[in-house]
């Protein structure tokens, strides 16, 4: 019984530490995608070794196994794009969302990408920005948002575009409504392949007037499910 | 949209997502049932191949099929999220 008390423990603590290598792996290749060197995919597959790619392979490569190719037809409406987005977030698990960014053969939006980021990651450019809080007195950054993360979350949760513009511009405080919405849109268009100008351009997609609006196509769009997790704070922001 | 299921050596029905042909190779891109109904975040995505009948499911040879196969399906649904 000690034996198998040892074993077990040790092999609890391999497990931690493959989680720990993993996560180190992943956060090694988030870095690199964000400096947007070449994405290699294959030698990122095979370092990684992400649970979930290996059991998806574990159960796709079985050289000697044959199973009769009998259909059964079913009839249910499923989101064919869940499963377009998450089949590449197996292929690039580490780098949150930017799967299909960067495909190999895709250099021209990969250019695309990294000059908007330059841009938009830019400290200068936005997160110096400050305005003055006449209650408190003094100078208060006008930014309570992460620009990076919010990006990352979003882009990996919301397919849809107009939906994408939503979240975005409800989390936005009201000095980055006011000035950098055509870098929000330029987002979105790099990551949809959408071709917004203006915030005009959005709403008559989604065939509203304003942006109030939008709530309700939005909450149509994700069945009521999601705009309940973000929760009534941002509405009216 | 009617889809088709198979079920595999594992007594679990997959749905088919695509086929693709591939080197004439004829492909096909599963995904759990279960999975599928219950939207969990990540899918139970297997890929496998047909024979030259067309009659049997056959398992893929290596990873590195594994990843041409995944790369061609992940290339073709981009653009058709694009046209949509």
């Amino acid at each position: 019984m000690e034996d198998l008390n040892t074993n077990f423990e040790n092999i609890k603590k391999l497990n931690e530490q493959l989680d720990q290598h993993i996560k180190e792996i992943r956060e090694k290749y988030a870095r690199q995608t964000a400096s947007m060197q070449s994405f290699d995919s294959k030698a990122f597959y095979q370092e990684i070794k992400d649970k979930k790619v290996m059991e998806s392979v574990k159960q796709s490569v079985k050289p000697n196994v044959k199973v009769p190719n009998k259909r059964k037809k079913i009839k249910q409406e499923i989101k064919k794009y869940t499963y377009i987005l998450t089949a590449s977030a197996v292929l690039a698990v580490s780098i949150g969302g930017y799967g299909l960014w960067h495909h190999k053969d895709n250099e021209q939006l990969k250019n695309q990408l990294r000059e908007y980021k330059e841009q938009i990651y830019n400290p200068n450019m936005i997160y110096q920005g400050v305005m003055y809080n006449e209650s408190l007195a003094t100078n208060i950054p006008v930014h309570d948002h992460n620009w990076e993360s919010m990006i990352e979350q979003i882009h990996s949760k919301y397919e849809n575009p107009i939906t994408a513009f939503y979240f975005y511009y409800f989390t936005l405080d009201e000095y980055c409504k006011n000035n950098y919405l055509p870098l929000v849109l330029n987002e979105i268009n790099l990551y949809y392949g959408t071709n917004f100008k203006q915030i005009e351009d959005v709403l008559a997609q989604a065939g509203v007037k304003q942006i109030s609006d939008l709530t309700t196509y939005v909450k149509n769009d994700l069945e009521g499910k999601r705009i309940d997790e973000l929760g009534n704070r941002n509405i009216g922001r | 949209m009617n889809l088709e299921t198979v079920t595999l050596e594992d007594n679990l029905e997959y749905v088919i997502m695509d086929t693709l042909e591939i080197n004439g190779i004829k492909y096909l891109y599963l995904e759990n049932v279960k999975y599928l109904q219950e939207e969990k975040d990540k899918p139970e995505i297997v890929i496998r191949k047909l024979d030259a009948t067309e009659e049997m499911i056959l398992g893929l040879d290596s990873e590195e099929e594994y990843l041409k196969a995944l790369e061609s399906y992940v290339s073709k649904n981009h653009e058709n999220i694009d046209s949509d």
